[in-house]
């Protein structure tokens, strides 16, 4: 009977990663992170190629954002402050745009209009463009902006949104990704793992 | 929808609470002309209408930014006789009540709109699901009233439900000026529900979503942008509703990932 138990536990544990979350048609928490190399990035006003394997950080927080959406524009400026405010911590936000180069709002989505974003807004983070849509959909993202908060070993401990009124910051009342952070940053567990992210469809090349 | 309340305008929620059957009056229905005035363009939508779109579709408007002096005529009441408008938002009222050019929009909670997605009469109820800040919603808007002139004689009901903050009057002014821009003769909703009960409630993520319902006003199909890898897009609706309309079941869905 233990045995029976034992071997089904293992199969649940093998099973897992397969599963999807309850939002994420991916991932669910818990799941590797999926890795991305050589995206093309603005940091620092300069050009970089960012790669998973290259951030020391213990804590990565992989954000999918789209400059023509108003829903990123509408917690753009939330999401630049959280980073910020983890200044001198080991946290690294990143973030990754999917909009298909042959989309009608590629011209304000792309590698340009990105570096024109960061000078403008002050971006603190690298933000990088990933016409071919692989990264966005390896992690599942439907939507922009939607969240992934990883650990140490670049395991997912929360994905979805940044809180619970993406739209409009006076409604906020949950911080799910603020409080995501600072539970992976304290080795605590995670409250709330995964949130339905709202807001525009990525543009994915089809 | 906090304002300060009037007494033309408690006066008038009276009279409706009453029965909604007064008059509404017409004095200050604005007309298309009178609403869309750009005043400001969004350089996104400017930008967007530089590149050719995806598929032919009529030139998007420039959006609205109102202005102070500019405030939604909705809400100007000018003399006892006349109406605030949007006080008309009101769910069980007359649709007409709020008609400017024959479009009118009405604010529903949850439940209503449940009630409203039966439709005993039609063989199929579709409901668009849009908001202003939504592009791919906006440019393919004039497909989704394409297909209720096209197939309403078979029996297809079209009903826009925009997502759009019921609580912000320039969201919903904003809202109703594009109904009236597209003609939007159709029963157009906006739901007053919390942002995350309205994403919840209806189990949705992502916008532009398409939500088809049977005459009982059972769910039976969703076209979502849920999974990155199968995308819905309007012809795949068209196509499928024609089909269903005619007597031919949906396709079996694909297999997920």
């Amino acid at each position: 009977m233990r045995k029976m138990i034992l071997s089904l536990a293992a199969l649940a544990l093998v099973a897992s990663p397969a599963l999807a979350g309850k939002y994420n048609s991916k991932l669910s928490a818990g799941d590797k992170a999926p890795k991305f190399t050589g995206v093309k990035s603005i940091e620092n006003g300069k050009e970089v190629s960012l790669s998973l394997e290259d951030i020391k950080e213990d804590v990565v927080v992989v954000t999918f954002f789209a400059n023509h959406c108003p829903v990123v524009v509408a917690c753009e400026d939330r999401t630049i402050e959280l980073a910020s405010s983890y200044k001198g911590k080991s946290v690294k936000f990143v973030a990754i745009c999917c909009t298909d180069d042959a989309s009608p709002t590629a011209k304000v989505d792309d590698l340009e209009a990105i570096k024109a974003k960061v000078k403008e807004k002050g971006y603190s983070f690298a933000y990088g463009y990933n016409p071919a849509g692989d990264i966005g959909k390896a992690y599942g993202a439907k939507v922009t902006p939607e969240y992934f908060v990883l650990d140490k070993t670049r395991t997912v401990k929360y994905l979805g949104a940044m809180d619970d009124s993406t739209m409009n910051e006076s409604g906020v009342k949950k911080t799910y990704l603020k409080d995501a952070i600072n539970a992976v940053l304290a080795g605590e567990t995670v409250e709330i793992e995964e949130t339905r992210a709202t807001g525009c469809g990525v543009q994915y090349k089809r | 929808m906090k304002r300060p309340i009037s007494s033309t305008t408690l006066l008038v929620s009276l009279i409706l609470i009453l029965g909604c059957t007064e008059d509404p009056g017409t004095s200050i229905n604005p007309t298309p002309t009178d609403v869309i005035k750009p005043a400001a363009v969004d350089p996104i939508v400017e930008a967007k209408k530089a590149e050719p779109a995806p598929t032919p579709v009529p030139p998007v408007a420039p959006e609205v930014t109102p202005k102070a002096e500019d405030p939604p005529k909705a809400e100007e009441p000018k003399s006892e006789t006349e109406v605030p408008k949007a006080e008309i938002l009101v769910q069980g009222c007359d649709p007409a009540a709020d008609d400017a050019d024959g479009v009118a929009l009405e604010l529903v909670k949850f439940a209503e709109y449940s009630k409203r997605v039966v439709n005993k009469d039609a063989k199929l109820t579709m409901v668009d699901i849009w908001a202003t800040f939504c592009g791919p919603c906006k440019e393919n808007y004039p497909h989704v009233l394409e297909m209720q002139k096209k197939y309403a004689a078979k029996g297809l009901k079209v009903i826009s439900l925009t997502i759009d903050d019921a609580g912000d009057p320039k969201a919903v002014s904003d809202a109703r000026k594009f109904l009236i821009e597209k003609k939007s003769k159709i029963t157009n909703l906006i739901l007053d529900e919390s942002e995350d009960d309205k994403y919840n409630k209806l189990d949705l993520s992502v916008i532009p979503a398409v939500y088809l319902y049977d005459p009982s006003g059972k769910l039976i199909k969703r076209y979502t942008y849920d999974d990155p890898n199968d995308q819905f897009e309007y012809d795949q609706v068209e196509k499928e509703v024609s089909d269903f309309l005619d007597g031919k079941p949906f396709p079996a869905k694909k297999k997920a990932k």
